[in-house]
């Protein structure tokens, strides 16, 4: 098993509110890893603190074996960490296919001269992000609303769009932020299907999810927070079974 | 030039008035999150509904009563055009992308400016004399180590600060200061507490409004005329007064507008260069925006994500 | 309905044609009064480049600028100054001036590009206000208010350019006048010169200029003397008859300060000006911008460098304006800091907004309403300049409540997805309901 991701006492403090507390997390390449906890558990602070959107207060982050603690998003992009975010963060303006072909943007490299005088080179490339980005929207599910604005896309679809826009990256480390969140019971099995089949390109990937049916089916590995500690670790069966979690969820139908 | 005193007395009369436009901006800009570009605009009318005022009906009153009343009409003025601005150029664009009502305000700035252009005419209006030669004369003033400060002066120092004062305990104690925070902390759970928003909102530019028109009638009585042209120095200095104390930070705007005029008086003491003066506070704001751009007392805010 | 691609595609170039063709319908339909027409166009298209570049900030980054009067400044100001002290080439001067307002905007940028947006509108505007400080009070390199007299078209005195340019002429000589000895001092009389093929409009353009004594005019004088050999085209009317010879056309010295040679001129710039937003907008450089201006964290998590994207579309802006700064001091001849006020960052800004940010059509047709609208309305109604900038300020703000994305801006798709299903519907015969 080949460590991807490793942090070790990572701590985030927000004032005097320690958001994420001294957690230490190892995601193995190739699986499914899964971080579960209730609201304002730190979840998405902790996911900022991997990609460098805002870094941690103290402990480090391990990037394949390199310390990453204090990089910034654009290069964890670079590095291979794609993600998406809790509150939808699409840009509206634009075209479904450009959203992703903006994913793509450092996995392409053409400049200003280039786009000046729109040399083979450019268009060659710009040639080729489109169709990878139209193969993307293909593999969410989104290829006819191509050309449609992402403004005018159904809760559902702006999810969709986020992750095939997280592909682009050619990410090594996806990282979902409650994916599932909104979406009827049809499109969280359509969901599920999406997640795994990446999992099956060989990208890893790291989920925060409420949706209990979803992580238990289909994570290799949960990890649970509350108040920014990490309160337990194991498999599905085995977090499922665990007194402290379901103390921190309090009996919330969550667990069933 | 005179002596480092004039320079600091001046220098804190002038820091006054920033400050009293800067409540303006960091008030707004604590609740909406937004620049008023045309609260320069609302000081400049109030500087002109004050000398209209006393040109009209100054004449037969006498000095504290017409200078009250004038500052009282002024004080209508602008906060009918603060609040008539909050109403139709930035209420429609609250929930807009960031740069719609930016824009707009200033159009408004340019539309107000002209406005009062077309309506007052291309010359600076004189602030009627009539009483001014007891209150400005710095024979009758009070010696402060080897400066002089002016009665007008000295009345400018009091006024801004009993305003300052006021303004400080309203928004901590009363009903509507407290809505007031409370919108600025988090607009959305402000208005499912039960808050009415576009009132506070309303109230906010209004009180903005108010303190900018006070600070025009002094101002326009201090350097003895006004202009349309006017309002765009002030608001720009007084923005750079609120940056420097941190915007959204009501005590900021005070400390940011009394540090300014002190900078900028003793950056012409010390240079001799009242041409440059201008560029003092531009300069003043880059350093401030490159190595404290929260300000002196602007908390760090991270965007949540 | 394989029309309508074939339209679109070459509608830029009808545009273009129908541009080069109107001054000539101009001055055929009003005659001597079309000169106006002439400059209030080429000062509109002028405008529409700096408002173009300022889209690049605006527009397509959402970065708000307040001082792209500034930048025009800084190009122009190069131009003037080195022009006049140095004799630079105009040529030479448009890359140079484009140059020196993108360092500057590299300069400002570096410590504000941080800043949150509304920060930067401030800070670029007291950018602005300062450089007009500054033109104003260095007195000894910019003249101050006075400004700087006298600019120019300075294009011939740099060796390679003269020879470049004498070659054709000397050519073009032998062509008229295939008995002139032009090594010699020969005379070019009157009637050779007229059964030379000029007509005699054209030789009084020239001979009324010159000394009376004087009956002719030697191979010499024609080709280096004041008047090059601007008697190719000494008026407007004649310089369409060199139209078919670009090169003659634009170093004949009289032609050179012809408001049609501004006028073709400025309207090149502007082509290139759109050619290059358009493709900007489209690349991927273009999309990272827009990106930024969606969302900036989405953005910098897609991996892209959001600084370095500020800084570049800051310089690319700045560079617009700049080379437009030397293009308007040679046009002028004259410059001094008032030209470069607030007022005018403001009508760029109003001109971009009204068209709709990021839109290159939008902003042309933003400066066209902008520039010649109050043009026009002066002609009519005198005094409407007075009501001129209270109407383009509330139009701002109107325009922001009621079309936030101006007449051309990016919910067009919308529009034209309706008028296509309106025709579908005209087509299939369902005219009504
Ligand atoms: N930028 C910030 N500034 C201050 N406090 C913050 C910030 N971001 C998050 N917090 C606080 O940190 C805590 C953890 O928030 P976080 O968003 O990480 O929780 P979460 O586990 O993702 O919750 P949810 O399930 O609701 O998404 C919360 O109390 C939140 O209010
Ligand atoms: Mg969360």
């Amino acid at each position: 098993m080949t460590i991807l991701l490793q942090t070790e006492n990572l701590t985030k403090r927000f004032g005097g509110l320690i958001a994420v507390n001294n957690v230490n997390l190892v995601v193995p390449e190739g699986k499914i890893t899964a971080i579960i906890g209730p609201n304002g558990a730190g979840k998405t602070t902790f996911f900022n603190c991997l990609t460098g959107i805002s870094p941690a207060t103290s402990g480090s982050v391990h990037w394949k074996g390199e310390e990453t603690t204090q990089s910034v998003p654009h290069v964890m992009a670079r590095n291979g960490m794609a993600r998406t975010f809790q509150n939808i963060r699409l840009f509206d303006e634009m075209t479904c296919v450009e959203n992703v072909m903006v994913g793509g943007h450092c996995r392409t490299s053409s400049t200003l001269w280039g786009a000046t005088f729109l040399t083979q080179a450019t268009r060659l490339e710009e040639k080729a992000a489109r169709e990878k980005s139209h193969d993307l929207l293909a593999f969410v599910g989104l290829d006819s609303l191509a050309n449609e604005p992402a403004r005018g896309l159904a809760y559902g679809n702006r999810r969709r769009l986020e992750i095939a826009r997280a592909l682009a990256v050619e990410p090594q480390l996806l990282l979902l932020d409650e994916p599932a969140a909104g979406m009827n019971p049809k499109e969280t099995a359509d969901l599920e299907k999406v997640v795994v089949s990446i999992q099956e390109k060989g990208i890893t990937v790291l989920l925060i999810e409420h949706h209990m049916k979803f992580v238990m089916n289909i994570s290799n590995h949960v990890a649970v927070l509350d108040y920014g500690i990490k309160i337990a670790e194991g498999t599905p069966s085995e977090i499922q079974t665990n007194p402290k979690v379901i103390e921190a969820y309090l009996g919330a139908e969550a667990i069933t | 030039m005179g002596t480092l005193s004039q320079a600091v007395i001046n220098g804190l009369t002038l820091g006054m008035v920033y400050a009293l436009i800067a409540l303006g901006y960091t008030m707004v800009y604590g609740i909406l999150g937004m620049i008023n570009f045309a609260h320069g605009e609302i000081y400049m009318i109030g500087g002109y509904a004050g000398a209209t005022f006393l040109g009209l009906w100054g004449g037969g009153l006498s000095v504290p009563i017409a200078l009250g009343l004038a500052v009282l009409f002024s004080i209508l003025v602008s906060s009918l055009h603060g609040a008539g601005l909050e109403r139709f150029a930035y209420r429609p664009l609250r929930n807009a992308p960031a740069l719609a009502p930016l824009i707009s305000a200033i159009g408004m700035s340019i539309a107000l400016q002209q406005y009062v252009f077309l309506t007052q005419g291309t010359t600076p209006k004189p602030f009627p004399q009539f009483f001014r030669q007891d209150l400005v004369a710095y024979e009758a003033g009070i010696k402060l180590f080897g400066g002089t400060l002016s009665p007008l002066q000295g009345l400018i120092i009091i006024i801004s600060t009993l305003l300052m004062i006021g303004l400080s305990l309203f928004v901590r104690h009363s009903k509507m200061g407290k809505a007031m925070r409370a919108t600025a902390e988090d607009r959305r759970m402000a208005g499912l507490v039960g808050i009415d928003i576009n009132r506070v909102i309303l109230t906010t530019f209004v009180i903005g409004s108010a303190l900018a028109a006070v600070a025009g009638v002094m101002v326009s009585a201090y350097i003895s005329t006004i202009f349309y042209r006017d309002g765009y120095l002030a608001g720009l200095k007084a923005f750079t007064a609120a940056v420097f104390g941190g915007i959204g930070n009501i005590p900021g705007a005070m400390v940011g507008g009394v540090l300014l005029g002190l900078i900028e008086a003793l950056g012409v003491w010390a240079t001799g260069a009242s041409d440059w003066k201008d560029v003092f506070s531009f300069g003043v704001l880059i350093l401030v925006l490159l190595f404290k751009p929260r300000g002196l007392l602007g908390e760090v805010v991270a965007e949540k994500v | 309905m394989k029309v309508f691609p074939l339209l679109r595609k070459s509608a830029p170039f009808l545009l273009l044609g129908g541009m080069v063709m109107l001054p000539l319908i101009l001055e055929g339909t009003m005659g001597k009064g079309s000169t106006a027409w002439v400059v209030a166009i080429q000062e509109m298209m002028l405008f529409a480049v700096l408002a173009l570049g300022l889209n690049i900030t605006v527009g397509l980054s959402g970065l708000l600028v307040l001082g792209h009067a500034a930048f025009w400044a800084l190009g122009a100001y190069t131009y003037a100054i080195l022009t006049v002290v140095f004799g630079l080439s105009f040529w030479l001067a448009l890359p140079l001036g484009a140059l020196v307002a993108a360092l500057a905007g590299f300069l400002l940028g570096m410590p504000t590009i941080r800043l949150r947006g509304d920060y930067l509108a401030i800070v670029t505007l007291g950018f602005g206000e300062v450089i007009r400080y500054v033109l104003k009070n260095f007195q000894s390199l910019t003249g101050g208010d006075q400004g700087i007299p006298g600019i120019g078209f300075k294009d011939g005195n740099l060796q390679w350019a003269t020879g470049w340019i004498r070659e054709p002429a000397a050519l073009s000589l032998r062509r008229h006048f295939s008995a002139l000895d032009l090594s010699g001092d020969s005379l070019l009389s009157k009637s050779e010169a007229i059964s030379g093929g000029l007509n005699p409009s054209q030789l009084q353009g020239i001979f009324s200029s010159l000394d009376t004594n004087q009956n002719g005019l030697s191979a010499k004088e024609l080709l280096s003397g004041e008047w090059g050999f601007g008697f190719l085209c000494p008026s407007q009317e004649a310089a369409w008859l060199t139209l078919g010879r670009p090169l003659e056309m634009f170093t004949c010295k009289p032609f050179l300060h012809s408001p049609l040679h501004w006028y073709l001129l400025t309207l090149l710039f502007l082509s290139l000006a759109l050619l290059f937003f358009v493709r900007l907008k489209k690349s991927r450089l273009g999309r990272s911008l827009i990106a930024l201006r969606e969302d900036e964290i989405a953005a910098k998590s897609m991996g892209i460098n959001t600084t370095k994207a500020k800084m570049i579309a800051f310089a690319l802006s700045a560079a617009w304006a700049g080379a437009a700064g030397v293009l308007f001091a040679a046009r002028n001849n004259f410059i001094n800091p008032e030209f470069f006020k607030l007022d005018n960052s403001v009508l760029f800004l109003a001109m971009a907004v009204l068209g709709g940010l990021g839109s290159a059509r939008g902003t042309v047709a933003g400066a066209t309403i902008l520039w010649l609208g109050p043009f026009l309305l002066r002609e009519q109604f005198p005094q409407f300049q007075e009501y001129k900038w209270l109407a383009i300020g509330l139009l701002m703000a109107l325009m922001m409540i009621i079309r936030p994305q101006g007449i051309f801006g990016a919910n067009t798709g919308k529009t034209r997805v309706k008028l296509l299903s309106l025709w579908q519907r005209l087509t299939k015969g369902r005219i009504s309901r």
